[in-house]
């Protein structure tokens, strides 16, 4: 575990991209399941209802004592900007479910494609001290979403 | 309000998401964090699907609750982990592009073992993601 610990503290750009490409692959791996589920047993709601709770308990009961040191230590700044974070990210999926019961597939999957285009803009306007925007990056997150939208509005069509 | 406007507000609650996510991991462990990040999400959406499909869900089959234990595990365990690990190494605006990656992932599994068909679209759309991930990437990585 402490190896581990050394490998990121010393290459974290590297693990920071493989978590954040892992990520993609773990969500694009939910998202067949996603479909499994809406497809043969439940609504999406209910579907990511279970999920989210499966997920809660899945965490808690693999890092419990991370997780209670954590909640014994850490300043409660860090809760509450976590707990917006998960109340934006959960009105983010209520609404999405919002947005494709009053419009197709094809009309929201393009606009929730660009979401890392509008999360760039909110950093750059609210991080400035913390992290630069470069120009770089916007190219490359330009080329990201529009492989994104070719690949989403080619299926949804 | 119509679809269009829930899509973009859904779009900006993930991106207002992110950057409290960052503000956040600087003084806990992403481990805590994910958890934290997951808790008012499963009461809200929990409680939501409840009010609305009570008996839909009294009528599940149990294999159902299998398939939700594997999606959570993979989104909302280590999907969100991953993502919280990203944005505290690398930061939100070069993290989010990264993870952003999901459907294509989903579409070669989709083709892998849903029996879905390669495209001309398929191809040029993940060749436009692995261009955009090498833009990104190797900014840093030259350094």
């Amino acid at each position: 575990m402490n190896y581990i610990k050394t490998m990121v503290s010393d290459h974290p750009n590297i693990f920071g991209y493989l978590s954040a490409l892992s990520a993609g692959a773990s969500y694009g791996m939910a998202q067949t399941v996603g479909k499994v589920i809406t497809n043969d047993y439940a609504h999406p709601i209910v579907g990511t209802g279970f999920a989210l709770v499966s997920g809660f308990l899945f965490v808690s009961i693999i890092f419990h004592k991370q997780i209670y040191i954590d909640v014994m230590t850490a300043p409660l700044k860090g809760f509450i900007w976590l707990g917006l974070s998960g109340i934006g990210s959960a009105s983010g999926v209520t609404l999405l479910y919002f947005a494709l019961d009053n419009a197709p597939l094809v009309v929201v999957s393009p606009i929730i494609a660009i979401s890392p285009l509008i999360t760039i803009l909110i950093t750059h306007i609210t991080l400035r001290k913390l992290e630069k925007v470069t120009a770089r990056t916007i190219a490359g997150a330009f080329l990201v979403v529009s492989g994104v939208l070719t690949i989403t509005i080619s299926s949804s069509l | 309000m119509d679809g269009i406007h829930f899509a973009i507000l859904a779009s900006f609650c993930w991106g207002v998401s992110a950057v409290l996510v960052r503000l956040g991991v600087n003084s806990i462990s992403p481990t805590t964090g994910t958890w934290i990040s997951l808790l008012p999400g499963s009461l809200a959406i929990m409680t939501i699907a409840l009010l609305l499909h009570l008996q839909d869900i009294l009528q599940l089959p149990k294999v159902a609750f299998m398939w939700f234990a594997l999606g959570g595990f993979l989104n909302f365990a280590l999907g969100r982990l991953l993502n919280t690990i990203g944005i505290k190494l690398v930061g939100v605006s070069k993290a989010a592009p990264l993870f952003s990656t999901a459907p294509v992932f989903a579409t070669i599994l989709g083709i892998t073992f849903l029996g879905e068909t390669i495209t001309i679209q398929l191809i040029l759309g993940t060749s436009l993601v692995v261009c955009g991930i090498v833009l990104i990437t190797s900014e840093q990585l030259q350094r």
